[in-house]
């Protein structure tokens, strides 16, 4: 089964003004229906130069210290042609760092086509990687999986499965040996970057674990601060199912196997389902054995290792 | 596999007793029953993921069924959104 994202995200600019606290110039313009749809800021010191090819107009307009002054150095009626080409073609807004005033002609400009401009002490560099990392987060492919999210030794393990097959009682038992509880049934996943997929649980349910039979049960009230966790890095998956003799499980975990989610590859381990299996020390051995894994030491491959070794001891001049 | 828009009549989201019921009427199917609301899809089975959900009386959610029992689910599911429950 693949996770895919349905759609794609927009942020509001008026969260990114509170955000990183900018300084409106441009009173008279609405900000309400703007938008920003795009992760990536544009400093648009070749656009002053006059090039206008490729220009990325539906990004954050970001000046700096560089390009203002380099757009001092020409007359008013350049500075007025290049400000009205850069406006006109529909950028969201602009933004001055390092605490500029820019020219008047901006504010006019602004009003004009309804661009907002803003101003921050900020600098340059830093507020560009701030925004873009804030941005990334805001605009990351997302899809909602139903499922657990827990923390097992610093590892999310995502548990998923059929409908009453008894992840909630895996996360509860989970709880109570110590680990955390990120989400319970409903887990929205986000691909920030290209490596992680982070997990949270949605603000209505966070904290609550529906046990059937019983009904919501708070976690973080019941078993303390120590017992939860807002939002976690997916490591790796356990798929619980009814167990099905026709079907092949891992016995040997030398191959590992993948689920797509948000086109990143998660490994994940189907296990089978049978009354009485302890299903809570299966997943803290497997997150163990995760990190055991990552930190350079295969359990399985040592044991193909030596079974390599002992059919090579044993020649075959013996009957 | 069968989608369908539905227009929904049952009380708000917000009271936890339709969700509850909604939650009991996906449960007596075999076929996967999932629901989406905007770029939101939960599993229609699991309380928590449907009380993760937004949505107001007339609004439009989209019901997914698929499985062996998919025609029925997804007529027991409308029946129960689109008939207006008295208390």
């Amino acid at each position: 089964m693949k996770y895919v994202s349905n759609g794609h995200y927009k942020v509001k600019l008026q969260k990114i003004v509170d955000k990183f606290r900018l300084r409106c110039l441009t009173r008279d313009v609405n900000i309400d229906h703007i938008y920003i749809h795009q992760s990536d800021i544009n400093r648009p010191a070749l656009q002053f130069a006059g090039y206008f090819e490729q220009f990325d107009y539906n990004r954050i307009q970001l000046v700096g210290k560089v390009e203002y002054n380099y757009l001092k150095t020409h007359d008013e009626a350049y500075i007025r042609e290049m400000t009205t080409r850069i406006f006109k073609a529909g950028i969201p807004c602009m933004i001055f760092t390092r605490g500029q005033v820019p020219n008047d002609l901006f504010i006019e400009m602004g009003n004009e086509y309804g661009v907002p401009v803003y101003s921050t002490p900020d600098s340059t560099s830093s507020l560009l990687s701030e925004m873009n990392r804030f941005l990334k987060t805001e605009l990351a492919p997302r899809v909602t999986i139903h499922g657990v999210l827990v923390d097992v030794f610093g590892e999310g393990v995502l548990i998923t499965g059929e409908s009453g097959i008894g992840k909630s009682e895996a996360a509860l038992e989970l709880v109570k040996r110590g680990h955390r509880l990120v989400a319970d049934d409903v887990v929205e996943i986000r691909r920030t970057n290209d490596d992680v997929l982070v997990g949270r649980a949605p603000d209505v349910t966070r904290y609550f674990i529906e046990l059937r039979g019983i009904g919501i049960i708070n976690v973080k009230t019941l078993f303390g601060v120590q017992s939860v966790l807002d939002s976690q890095n997916i490591s790796f998956m356990i798929k619980l199912e009814e167990w099905n003799k026709d079907r092949e499980y891992d016995r040997l975990g030398l191959e590992e196997k993948f689920e797509e989610i948000l086109g990143k590859e998660v490994v994940c381990h189907s296990i089978p389902i049978r009354p009485g299996r302890n299903l809570a020390i299966i997943v803290e051995t497997a997150a163990a054995n995760f990190r055991q894994k990552r930190m350079g030491y295969n359990a399985a491959q040592e044991l193909y290792d030596r079974v390599s070794r002992q059919m090579e001891n044993r020649e075959p001049d013996e009957d | 596999m069968i989608s369908k828009d539905i227009t929904i009549q049952v009380p708000a989201s917000a009271s936890l007793q339709p969700a509850a019921i909604l939650v009991q009427v996906a449960n007596q199917f075999n076929s996967s029953v999932r629901i989406e609301v905007e770029d939101k899809q939960v599993n229609a089975k699991s309380l928590m993921g449907m009380l993760s959900l937004t949505f107001y009386p007339g609004e439009s959610i989209k019901v997914i069924t698929q499985g062996e029992d998919e025609t029925q689910a997804m007529e027991r599911i409308e029946h129960y959104l689109t008939t207006a429950q008295k208390n």
